[in-house]
């Protein structure tokens, strides 16, 4: 047991602090009012952001797991919305790295690579299958040398930059997930509508749309892996998704927290500043506690997928633990704050509203804790 | 970074298997009979399980810290008041003299404490000295080449069967905290008295007394670091005696989880077993998932304090988060057992009754925030 960075995942906290600094920071005010722009996604494309696992052979930035996480909680300190763009563009770009053909690599990730696409984007969720991911209705029936895709997805993130779309239908009558594959859709497809852009509690610089397919003809090179493949492909998409999406939570607590320490040093009350209060040092305390515990355990998730260890346990307790600790330090933040931390000129009331999501996508808090039990109980 | 080395597995894995072949069958009668486990005490000299990280050449196991958490995890896994008893004498007995003791000090007396020959204890705590430990009142009075040793030392674990205790004093009342000094002190030294046997809640198989000093004559040779730096004494010692609280802490929280999973799945109701149902699945998994958290906390202090580092942070994170981890888990232990849970035939009631000690001693959670608060407000630009 070691728990120190090496000097390669140090350069490379430091090179993504960096880029915080330069490039997300200056807008990130911006990005909490309105929807990450074209010039910026460009910008953050540019750095290789959008590919860090991808391996240096095939174009990437052949990041480690563990410095994957490092990324994305420097990213998300500074904008949380620029870090749930990356945490699943890099998600689909992971796919495609693992579960890709030769073809489908050419065609889809190297312009995500090259930043032809800015971003990519899962097409999972439906109206009435959400924790029931299995339960999904979109169908894709065989037709001449592929398929016919129809269906309507909710909650695609990153919808409004995406040139391409990762997309679960049904290829069988096969109930639950066996049934379910997974196919490469272009935005351009014919039969392919973009819906409605969510209005959202937090999080508003990111695209989250709907869309609706009608009768998408998708070529048979299009399916990842074989017919039936397609719910065990998200599902492994999923475990490496959880590890970002806690880092992700990480960021923005760590965001609030030091924050909330640098006021209380400040803010006096009662004739001295409120960091000499007890009750302030202590909700200090806990939140420094909750992350430093949550950060191991992602940490520990993530040198678990480098290494091709059994991940599931571990990513689904990262994922429960790390992002309802940071819903909960953003939440006591505030309180640091006071009636400061209600109003939008302080980035408290900002980082509450964008953690929130944390504990609800990538699988809600049940599903993990219903993952968990599943594996202790085996 | 997250793999144990070979050595640590192995050790681990002696651990366990002593832990569960030997302890867990008398956990029950020890707590039950308040009964001090002098047979296992002897045999976990026999296995170098009693000094871990004390040098060879002292008579120690010469293991580094990660492995002495793994092994006190185990132990305090099959009996919490066994795994106390180890905790001290590594922690606070033999830490404190490895750190600051001479050579001639670590020879006489680091090297039985680290064999097991002699059993040590640590005198800090005071009737009005808890949490704010620097009131001392307990005084040393120079005579000759010696100190005469007056006060009284409360909640003094392995009190009553320890041969060595580590003894702050007062020697320069003008100085305040630069006044206080550590002493080891010989307990069969003439005036060392044990004035009271504490009747606990919990850890019932490990003795707490209160001792009452009278005049006790210590030679100033064994003054342990320097006079009027005791209190540098202690708080070093007490960021390894943190670890180790929370080793045992985890040791509790897993015993906790591991019968739950057990009766969950033999357990029926409506027809199927409580394991079934999502009320009994989300504690087990939160149990889990807090002390999988509270194992990586202390794992880290215990890495970093095996580099040599100051780890106050780290000590009382690990300490904090995995003492109250194990309450949780003891009391979802007792929970998910419902009523088998709350009588004495079933562990997770001496569970219960063992979690709550972590909390309190070798700094309550209170002090931990403290001195958490304070470091992160320190760090702060």
């Amino acid at each position: 047991m070691n728990f120190s960075l090496t000097e390669e995942e140090k350069s490379i906290q430091d090179w993504a602090r960096k880029l915080s600094q330069e490039i997300v920071a200056p807008l990130a005010v911006r990005h909490s009012q309105q929807k990450l722009s074209t010039d910026y996604l460009k910008t953050i494309s540019s750095q290789g952001l959008m590919t860090l696992l991808v391996p240096e052979a095939m174009g990437g930035m052949g990041l480690s797991a563990v410095s994957f996480a490092l990324v994305m909680k420097e990213i998300s300190k500074v904008c949380g919305s620029t870090g749930v763009s990356l945490a699943v563009s890099n998600m689909i770009a992971d796919i495609l790295v693992r579960e890709g053909s030769p073809y489908q690599q050419e065609k889809f990730l190297q312009p995500l690579i090259r930043g032809e696409t800015l971003t990519a984007s899962f097409c999972l969720t439906e109206n009435s299958s959400g924790s029931d991911a299995s339960a999904l209705k979109s169908r894709a029936v065989k037709k001449g040398k592929g398929y016919e895709l129809s269906g309507e997805k909710i909650y695609v993130t990153n919808g409004a930059f995406s040139q391409f779309f990762v997309v679960m239908a049904r290829t069988s009558d096969e109930p639950g997930s066996k049934g379910v594959s997974a196919f490469l859709i272009s935005r351009d497809s014919k039969g392919v509508t973009m819906g409605k852009e969510e209005d959202k509690m937090g999080l508003t610089g990111s695209s989250t749309i709907r869309m609706s397919f009608e009768n998408v003809f998708v070529p048979e090179e299009n399916r990842i892996g074989a017919e039936g493949d397609g719910f065990k492909i998200a599902m492994r998409a999923l475990d490496g998704g959880r590890i970002s999406v806690s880092s992700q939570a990480l960021g923005i607590a760590e965001a609030s927290l030091e924050f909330g320490v640098r006021y209380a040093k400040e803010r006096e009350a009662f004739g001295k500043p409120i960091a000499d209060f007890q009750a302030i040092q202590w909700k200090i305390a806990d939140s420094a506690t909750l992350l430093a515990a949550a950060e191991l355990l992602v940490l520990q998730a993530a040198y678990l997928k480098d290494h091709q260890k059994p991940l599931t346990l571990a990513a689904s307790q990262a994922k429960v633990f790390a992002t309802e600790a940071a819903i909960r330090v953003c939440d006591e933040m505030i309180q640091v704050l006071g009636g400061y931390g209600y109003i939008r000129e302080y980035p408290v009331e900002r980082f509450y509203r964008d953690v929130r999501v944390t504990a609800l996508y990538e699988g809600t808090s049940e599903i993990q804790r219903k993952v968990i039990a599943r594996e202790l109980l085996k | 970074m997250f793999e144990f080395t070979e050595e640590q597995m192995a050790v681990r894995d002696m651990a366990r298997d002593f832990a569960q072949k030997k302890v867990a069958p008398l956990a029950d009668e020890l707590d039950k009979k308040a009964r001090y486990p002098e047979e296992l005490v002897r045999e976990m000299s026999d296995l170098k399980l009693m000094g871990m990280c004390v040098e060879e050449e002292y008579g120690g196991a010469g293991m580094d810290m990660v492995s002495y958490v793994l092994a006190l995890e185990e132990v305090s896994e099959a009996c919490a008041s066994t795994g106390v008893i180890m905790s001290v004498n590594n922690s606070l007995a033999c830490e404190p003299i490895k750190r600051w003791a001479t050579v001639e000090q670590k020879k006489k007396f680091l090297v039985p404490l680290a064999t097991g020959e002699k059993l040590g204890c640590y005198c800090l705590t005071e009737p009005e000295a808890g949490s704010d430990a620097a009131a001392q009142k307990t005084r040393a009075v120079k005579k000759g080449a010696s100190f005469l040793l007056t006060g009284t030392k409360q909640f003094i674990t392995n009190g009553y069967e320890a041969d060595l205790a580590i003894v702050y004093a007062v020697t320069d009342p003008s100085k305040g905290k630069k006044g206080i000094t550590a002493f080891i002190v010989d307990t069969k030294t003439p005036g060392f008295k044990i004035a009271k046997k504490e009747r606990k809640l919990g850890i019932r198989g490990s003795s707490c007394v209160q001792i009452s000093l009278d005049q006790v004559e210590v030679p100033a040779e064994n003054i342990l670091g320097v006079e009027g730096e005791g209190l540098k004494v202690a708080l070093s010692t007490l960021e390894v005696g943190r670890i180790g609280i929370a080793a045992q802490a985890n040791g509790i929280g897993a015993a906790s989880l591991a019968c739950s999973l057990k009766y969950a799945k033999e357990r029926e109701q409506f027809g199927k077993p409580i394991a079934d149902l999502q009320a009994i699945q989300f504690m087990l998994a939160d149990m889990a998932t807090r002390l999988e958290a509270a194992r990586l906390l202390t794992y880290r202090a215990a890495a970093l304090k095996q580099q040599g580092l100051r780890t106050p942070l780290e000590s009382s994170q690990a300490k904090l988060f995995a003492s109250e981890m194990c309450m949780k888990n003891a009391w979802a232990a007792v929970q998910i057992h419902g009523g088998y849970g709350y009588i004495e035939d079933y562990i997770p009631e001496r569970l219960f009754r063992d979690a709550k000690i972590c909390e309190i001693y070798e700094g309550t959670s209170e002090v931990q925030r403290l001195v958490i608060a304070s470091t992160v407000l320190a760090q702060s630009a």
